[in-house]
């Protein structure tokens, strides 16, 4: 299923917060989670990683995988902590409100 | 997750490291999929194609997190490096903070050598560079007639109108006139003067009003009531900056006028107008106005058509003024036109003075850089040490001179906010104690562009003495300096050569200021050394001016004039009074006319300074009679025909013999008079001592005297000699003619001593600011050698100690500090003297009497140098005689 616009950022930073993740494990973890309902675009996540990089809410460093290869992990950093807590909030309140609706009377 | 080495934060890399982080994480991926794909089932190739499939657009995501990382790298460097000023800067404080006498001195003299070019800077700037406040001003030209005789007077109201209706060179002419009108409020009675303007006089010039608005066409036609538009000056001085000015009704001349508008500050145009009004309501109750020969107080300024040249103007000025000559023989013959750039005739030549000033003051900027240059390579050889150990534990060259320049950068910069204040300081108070010294002198302050000129100076000024100490200090031999050895290591023989060329700079330039000054200097004593041919002291000079409308003819004219000087005489403290119809350096022309010297047709008749003047006029003066008579009580009629003339006059014409006798022909010169241009067939009775009224720099003019009732001035002049101070005399003898004529205009009421100092003014600034730079300059120049000379010594301490052990004497070794200070001090006069030789060309126009090349100022100074350089070596040469043997071989 495609994603919502916006959806990315708060599914990137729920999934770094189970702890520190290269961005091959975090595609993956996002794909187990949802049971592969939700496949994000390889291209588009990276792009995602990045830029939440920039923007402080994800920090990165170089390390050795699993298979002794040299990988960029990332992990959440306060403010990204910070912002993953105000985005899950709101998607609670918008999924609840949308259901709500949906539900019979 | 399994944990993994952290080092949080990267460090930033290079474009090429980010290209190859973003490549490195894509391949990681990329493969992570192939396996995972290869394990369920796929073969490599496909699971590869596979992959790169599922991964999307690769390339453009590629250049995206390449950009991305980009941005972030650079934006990490930058954080990085403003955090390596930030460390230095603080660094740089701690450092200055322990050598806080280092600190002081450099930053007092590059504050002094700052400051200095600041203000001189702003001053420039203010009166020669900044545009005037008009629009397009470099097309606005000031329009003048000419005659023979003198270049420039004002035009006559009929010409102007002429003049308008006939060019074609010109846009728009407008025309300004200037009048002394009384201002009547609640804080007393002031007269002020107005500039009476023709129509489209403020559009012309291109300046709206800051507060309020123009004049209304009707306005300007004289229909309705009268208006007024204040300066910026006058509404702050008079009105306290009140906005609520606009609309309110002031007395002018027992006349209602309401002030529409206020003009920003710095808009003067005329240079004497506090108030501008149309000049129509004033047309048409003065006849005179209309008259063609009526030119007095007149200023006409014109905009040149586009693409229309002053030359091209001028010509066709010149073309018409002949034909109002053909057409109005009586009162234009011979009159012509003269044009000049608005910007020049308001400015006047004062390029030479403010250039000079720049001049000297950047020589002193510089001197005192080569000071602190030198100063700092002192101190760089002291902290060898320091950076031999940064050195070697790591610190990159670049690392350690950036430092260094962040220190001299810190110190220049607060020399530099010293200078400004200093500057600022010094520019005020010139603006408040002489605001007419200079034009435009009240547009000047130290503003944005002179400090950022300051900030740029202030940069050259750091990397000029910053860089090369820091090139020197860093260029290390780290074996020899970090051993225990002579101090000054790496800093041998090259930097104190450098020393030594920087000391001789000094002394040079502080030459060149010096013999400027010494110049200067000569040309004033040359001036106040000149007779003035009257007696200055106790004089009192005053200008009363009959209004217009109750004294109308002579008689009554000359009956107040009368009046006037009895009352004022009979005031305690006056010993005598006299009336003259101008003072020098103003005054009307006439034509001559000797018997027996005819001239070809067509030439121009011989001129002399025409003033009317009353009897006992040259006793007042304390003016020495040649030979002859003075002007008497007899001769004081209309129909007189005694004239005396000056020596200047008398031996122009009558060189060999005696002037007294001789015939005389002149021209009456008031204009409006029923006399006006009719000749005066008179005789010399006397010859007196040429006077310079107007200073001693104009030149001695011809003059002829004539008596005051041959030819009522409309305005006259009251010199009076008192036997009391004369300051203390200004009030009383005004109350006395105050009480003749109660509100007579009276202005121009002053001692003859102050008359004089004004026109000096100008040149006595210019001698003390120069001097004082000079002063300066030799302070910093004998500090300078005194630091070379005494370092010098320090340096060959041991050597000195070796040799008074081995029974050297101390005179010997005194002779030989004295010599080298000597070296230093004559290598630096002639380098000096062949630079002043060539630039004190420059002063040419500023001179009296004296050669640019004067050998006896430059003989002076160079011998005033000499030995300010011995005394400066004096010290260190007393403390090289007194070092004990055993401590200077003992010591380090």
């Amino acid at each position: 299923m495609e994603l919502l616009k916006g959806t990315l950022d708060v599914l990137i930073l729920k999934t770094l917060s189970w702890g520190p993740s290269h961005g091959y494990g975090v595609s993956r973890l996002i794909r187990q989670r949802t049971e592969d309902v939700l496949s994000v675009e390889d291209a588009a996540l990276y792009q995602a990683l990045h830029r939440l990089e920039t923007r402080g809410w994800i920090d990165a460093e170089w390390g050795v995988s699993e298979n002794n290869r040299r990988a960029k992990f990332y992990r959440l950093t306060t403010e990204g902590r910070r912002q993953l807590r105000a985005s899950e909030a709101s998607w609670r309140r918008y999924a609840t409100a949308v259901f709500k609706v949906l539900e019979p009377a | 997750m399994t944990p993994h080495r952290r080092l949080f934060r990267l460090p930033w890399r290079g474009a090429e490291r980010v290209r190859r982080d973003v490549d490195d994480e894509m391949a990681f991926h990329l493969e992570m999929v192939e396996q995972e794909l290869m394990a369920g089932g796929l073969s490599r190739e496909a699971a590869r194609a596979e992959a790169v499939r599922r991964f999307g657009d690769i390339e453009r995501a590629r250049g995206a997190l390449r950009d991305e990382g980009g941005r972030r790298d650079r934006r990490a460097r930058r954080i990085e490096w403003a955090g390596g000023i930030a460390r230095d800067l603080r660094f740089a404080a701690r450092t200055l903070g322990r050598s806080r006498a280092y600190a002081a001195v450099v930053i007092a003299a590059l504050a002094i050598g700052i400051g200095a070019t600041a203000a001189a800077f702003s001053v420039l700037d203010g009166v020669l560079l900044r545009p005037l406040a008009f629009e397009r001003p470099d097309r606005l030209v000031a329009i003048f007639s000419a005659n023979r005789g003198s270049d420039g007077i004002p035009p006559s109201y009929a010409d102007f109108v002429d003049w308008r209706e006939r060019t074609s060179a010109f846009e728009g002419v407008a025309f300004v006139r200037g009048e002394l009108l009384l201002l009547r409020g609640s804080d007393g009675v002031q007269r002020v003067l107005a500039g009476l303007t023709t129509e489209g006089y403020l559009e012309l010039l291109g300046t709206r009003p800051r507060l309020g608005r123009g004049f209304t066409e009707d306005e300007e036609r004289g229909i309705g009531g009268r208006v007024v538009i204040l300066s910026h000056a006058l509404w702050t001085d008079r009105y306290g900056a009140d906005p609520g000015i606009i609309g309110r009704s002031i007395v002018l001349d027992d006349l209602p006028y309401d002030v529409v508008g206020v003009m920003p500050r710095g808009f003067r145009y005329p240079e004497f107008a506090e108030m501008w009004t149309p000049l129509a309501p004033f047309a048409q109750s003065d006849a005179s106005l209309a008259r063609r020969d009526w030119r007095v107080d007149n200023r006409v300024v014109g905009r040149l058509a586009e693409s229309v040249g002053i030359d091209r103007a001028r010509e066709e000025m010149s073309r018409i003024a002949t034909q109002l000559a053909e057409e109005h023989p009586a009162t234009n013959e011979g009159v012509d036109v003269a044009l000049t750039p608005l910007a020049q005739e308001v400015v006047g030549d004062v390029r030479t003075p403010l250039g000079t000033m720049l001049g000297a003051a950047a020589l002193v900027l510089l001197i005192a850089c080569f000071n602190v240059a030198n100063i700092a390579l002192v101190r760089a050889t002291t902290r060898v040490r320091e950076f031999a150990v940064r050195s070697a534990l790591g610190a990159a060259r670049g690392r350690l001179m950036r430092q260094m320049l962040i220190e001299s950068t810190l110190l220049a910069f607060v020399g530099a906010v010293l200078g400004v204040l200093l500057a600022s300081w010094s520019v005020n108070l010139l603006v408040r104690t002489a605001p007419t010294l200079l034009p435009r002198l009240e547009e000047v302050g130290v503003d944005a562009r002179v400090v950022a000129i300051t900030a740029l100076i202030a940069i050259a000024t750091a990397v000029g003495f910053g860089v090369v100490p820091a090139l020197r200090s860093t260029k290390l031999d780290l074996s020899r300096a970090l051993r225990d050895g002579a101090p000054g290591s790496g800093a041998g023989g090259g930097s104190k050569r450098l020393r030594s060329v920087l000391v001789v700079g000094q002394v040079a330039l502080a030459l060149t200021l010096l013999i400027g000054a010494g110049l200067l200097f000569r040309s004033f004593l040359n001036l106040m050394a000149q007779d003035p041919g009257f007696r200055i002291e106790r004089l009192v000079t005053m200008r009363i001016i009959p209004p217009q409308t109750r004294y109308d003819d002579s008689g009554s004219t000359l009956a107040l004039y009368e009046a006037v000087r009895e009352a004022v005489e009979s005031v305690p403290g006056v010993a005598s009074a006299a009336m003259v119809n101008h003072l020098a350096p103003a005054g009307v022309v006439t034509p001559l006319r000797i018997e027996g010297r005819d001239l070809p047709d067509g030439a121009t008749p011989p001129l002399a300074m025409y003033r009317t003047i009353s009897d006992g006029y040259f006793a007042t003066m304390e003016t020495p009679l040649r030979s002859g008579r003075t002007l008497e009580r007899g001769d004081m009629s209309p129909t007189s025909t005694a004239l005396v003339v000056n020596e200047t006059l008398a031996r122009q014409y009558w060189p060999e013999g005696d002037a007294v006798g001789k015939p005389l022909t002149i021209y009456r010169q008031m204009v409006g008079r029923a006399g006006y241009r009719t000749p005066v067939h008179g005789e010399i009775v006397g010859v007196v001592a040429t006077t310079r009224g107007a200073g001693p720099e104009r030149p001695a003019l011809p003059e002829v005297f004539l008596p005051v009732p041959a030819d009522v001035w409309r305005s006259m002049y009251l010199t009076v000699r008192t036997t009391r101070d004369a300051a203390a005399m200004v009030q009383p003898i005004r109350e006395a003619a105050l009480r003749v004529e109660p509100d007579l205009p009276m202005d121009d009421l002053r001692t003859m001593e102050q008359r004089l100092d004004s026109f000096l003014a100008q040149r006595r600034l210019t001698l003390a600011l120069l001097g004082s730079f000079a002063a300066v300059a030799l302070l910093l120049a004998s500090v300078g050698i005194y630091g070379v000379v005494s370092y010098a010594v320090h340096q060959r301490t041991r050597e000195i100690g070796i040799r008074i052990a081995l029974g050297a004497r101390p005179g010997r070794l005194v002779a030989d500090v004295l010599r080298e200070g000597a070296l230093l001090g004559t290598a630096g006069v002639v380098l000096g003297g062949l630079g002043a030789l060539a630039l004190t060309r420059a002063l040419e126009g500023m001179l009296f009497e004296v050669t640019p090349t004067d050998p006896l100022v430059f003989a002076c100074i160079a011998g005033l140098l000499l030995v300010v350089t011995l005394g400066a070596s004096a010290i260190p040469a007393r403390r090289a005689a007194k070092v004990d043997p055993m401590l200077a071989i003992r010591n380090d």
